[in-house]
Formats: structure tokens, C-alpha cells, sequence
């Protein structure tokens, strides 16, 4: 069973152990450290992701690149990560941008609402031969709750379909936990 | 040494602590600040390691010897991350992979109890380059353990076609590696 953190009270002299505090103390919070929340997507399904992607970010697909996690303290570390076989359609060179939306609101690479230009990293397609790529992040949640982090992607020179192998277990694979 | 992993107690209203209950908690923060892992690290070898491998599903233990994990769950359903990273190359040109898999306690694959064909995932899909070339690979897979206990867990590797891989291990600047944490 999930448990909940609670800071670590200071202890004063003659602290009295009742049953409630040691259970939120002790076992609660051990298991809390034991299983942190995490949240991962390991995508196998019947059909590829393909996104018309245009130089500008957008989503890859909501439904499928979405994941989210509670955070119990302000100021949360996590960690984002990513891992797929992709391919693009478009003549060479040409350039995948990726990067994450949090809470609808900032991008995991600038923490505004405005991506920085490559994004969480960038990976350069020599030709249009599928590649495996990914990316890990961490980085600071300033407040308590539910986050969403959503998957976004762009190309760099022209416009092209972006397939996401998602199909027949290769290995995708998108997630969050706390650190 | 990393301790076996226990419940931590619940108290009940009235209830006096004693050094077993005390203890398990001791225990408890060691496991948590040194979680089961176990990992391999190949280098140095004097030769890489080769495997002829036959087509996707056809599934090879590319060393059990140097690619066997042994990793202790505490309870049903701990989670396993594998990081599985190296240097490979393929004597079939254009458009290869090779997948993974991982065996576990030597009866079920962690894809998916039996394998599917392409195991954990790819590792890598060389792109439009010529036989032999050198290509890095990093890949990480999850798998959910569903039974407590000591587990063991073997590298598996399969190709897309008829090829022979190799994974360099060589010489001190080749290394390859298995990592798996409890998470």
C-alpha cells in the first residue's frame, strides 16, 4: 500500500509515542521511502504513434505519452524519463526536438511556458532509418499534488510524419517517479 | 550489507515499543539507504563476445557467466529497473537490431512470462551504415517481480536476421553493463 510522507517531527524530552505516531512516524514513512511514487507508461500496443510533426512543439499523443504523479512536499525532486525507437519520414537533415509539458502549464526544459529551442535534447537523423533514443531529467516540483507531465515533440527544418514505435514491444517506455 | 526488508510494525493505541520493533525499523532505514542491486561490468577481456544470432525470437545467452544478476525482493511485486549498456556491431549491413529479454529464475522471461520477439525492447537499430560498424547502445527496462525471495536474473539477446554480434569488451576502454536496481 502507498503511503503518504509526513515530515519528521523534532522530538522533545519525555515525547510521548502514542500508537498514531509511530505509525505515521515509523511505518508509514519508511514505506513511503521504500516505494516512492512512480508512474510509468511501458507502451506495447497494436499501432505506432505517428505524429505530424511541424517545427513547433506539440503532442505526440496525449492518450499515450501522459503520466502522472503526486508530490507530498514543496520543492520535489523527480525524475522524467523517456526511451523509444523512432523514425521520421522527411529527407535528411532533419532533427527530433522533445520535450515535456508540466501541468499543462511549463516545459520541463525551461520551467516556463516557453521551451527552450532544442528542448530537453535533440537527436540528428542522418536518414530516415528508425533510431532508439530517450532522454532522463530531473527536476525541482515547487508545490505539493498531482502532476501531469505530457510528451512534446518537434522537427527542426521541415515538416514530417514522426513514427513512434510503440507496437510489438520494442521497448518504449515513458515515466516519472519521485527521488 | 544491505538487510532484509520487513514490514515495519503497526502500532496499536496502548502498545509499548520493544528493541524488535525498534529493530525492524533500524533495518528497515539500512535497506532503504542500500536497496538490492546487483550489477555486471565486462571489460578488459581480451576478446569481445560474439553471438551468431538466428532471427528475432530466437533467443541466445550471450554469457551467463559474465550476465547474471542476483537480486533479493522482500515482498511480492518489488520492481526491478535493468540498465543494460555497451558498444555492438553487426556483420549484416543496414537496418539491424538486437533485442533483449531478461530470464528470470530461469523459467519466465520479464517481457512477458514467455518471450515475445522482441524481449524487453531494442537495443539499438543500426541505421544506413556499413557491416562492422561500431554502434553505442543504452537501453532500460522495468519488470515487476511477483514473488518475494531470492532471484536471479539472466541477459538474453536475439537479432532481427541471420547476423553474427558482437559486443566489445575487449580492452580497458570497452565496457559493458547490466545494472538492476530494486525500486
Amino acid at each position: 500500500m502507498a503511503r503518504i510522507w509526513t515530515a519528521p517531527i523534532t522530538y522533545k524530552y519525555k515525547q510521548v509515542m502514542s500508537a498514531a505516531l509511530s505509525n505515521e512516524q515509523l511505518r508509514d514513512n519508511l514505506e513511503y521511502l521504500k516505494m516512492k511514487p512512480r508512474t510509468y507508461a511501458p507502451l506495447a500496443l497494436v499501432t505506432n504513434d505517428v505524429l505530424a510533426a511541424t517545427t513547433t512543439y506539440q503532442a505526440v499523443n496525449d492518450l499515450n505519452w501522459a503520466v502522472s504523479i503526486a508530490t507530498s512536499e514543496a520543492n520535489e525532486e523527480v525524475f522524467v524519463y523517456f526511451q523509444c525507437l523512432i523514425s521520421l519520414s522527411a529527407g535528411t537533415p532533419q532533427a527530433l526536438l522533445l520535450d515535456v509539458l508540466v501541468d499543462n502549464t511549463n516545459y520541463l526544459s525551461s520551467g516556463t511556458p516557453t521551451p527552450i529551442t532544442n528542448g530537453v535534447g535533440f537527436f540528428l537523423f542522418a536518414t530516415t532509418s528508425a533510431t532508439s533514443w530517450g532522454f532522463r531529467k530531473r527536476l525541482i516540483i515547487p508545490t505539493i499534488g498531482t502532476h501531469t507531465f505530457k510528451l512534446r515533440a518537434r522537427v527542426a527544418v521541415t515538416s514530417c510524419n514522426v513514427t513512434f514505435f510503440t507496437a510489438n514491444a520494442a521497448g518504449a517506455e515513458f515515466g516519472v517517479q519521485v527521488e | 550489507m544491505t538487510k532484509l526488508w520487513n514490514n515495519p510494525h503497526q502500532w496499536d493505541v496502548g502498545e509499548l515499543n520493544s528493541h524488535t520493533k525498534m529493530q525492524a525499523v533500524s533495518d528497515a532505514l539500512e535497506w532503504i539507504k542500500d536497496r538490492p542491486y546487483d550489477n555486471k561490468l565486462v571489460t578488459n577481456q581480451g576478446s569481445s563476445l560474439t553471438q551468431v544470432v538466428t532471427g528475432a525470437g530466437n533467443w541466445f545467452a550471450l554469457s551467463d557467466a559474465l550476465f547474471t544478476l542476483n537480486i533479493s525482493t522482500a515482498v511480492a511485486n518489488e520492481r526491478i529497473r535493468f540498465d543494460f549498456m555497451g558498444i555492438w556491431s553487426t556483420t549484416a549491413a543496414i537496418a539491424n537490431a538486437f533485442y533483449w529479454d531478461i530470464l528470470v529464475d530461469d523459467t519466465n522471461y520479464a517481457s512477458s512470462g514467455t518471450p515475445t520477439s522482441s524481449g524487453v525492447g531494442l537495443a539499438q537499430l543500426v541505421s544506413v551504415v556499413a557491416a562492422n560498424v561500431l554502434q553505442p547502445f543504452n537501453v532500460f527496462a522495468h519488470y515487476v517481480v511477483p514473488t518475494a525471495g531470492l532471484h536471479t536474473f539472466k541477459l538474453r539477446v536475439a537479432g532481427t536476421t541471420a547476423q553474427t554480434i558482437t559486443w566489445y569488451c575487449s580492452n580497458a576502454n570497452q565496457i559493458l553493463r547490466l545494472d538492476g536496481l530494486d525500486i
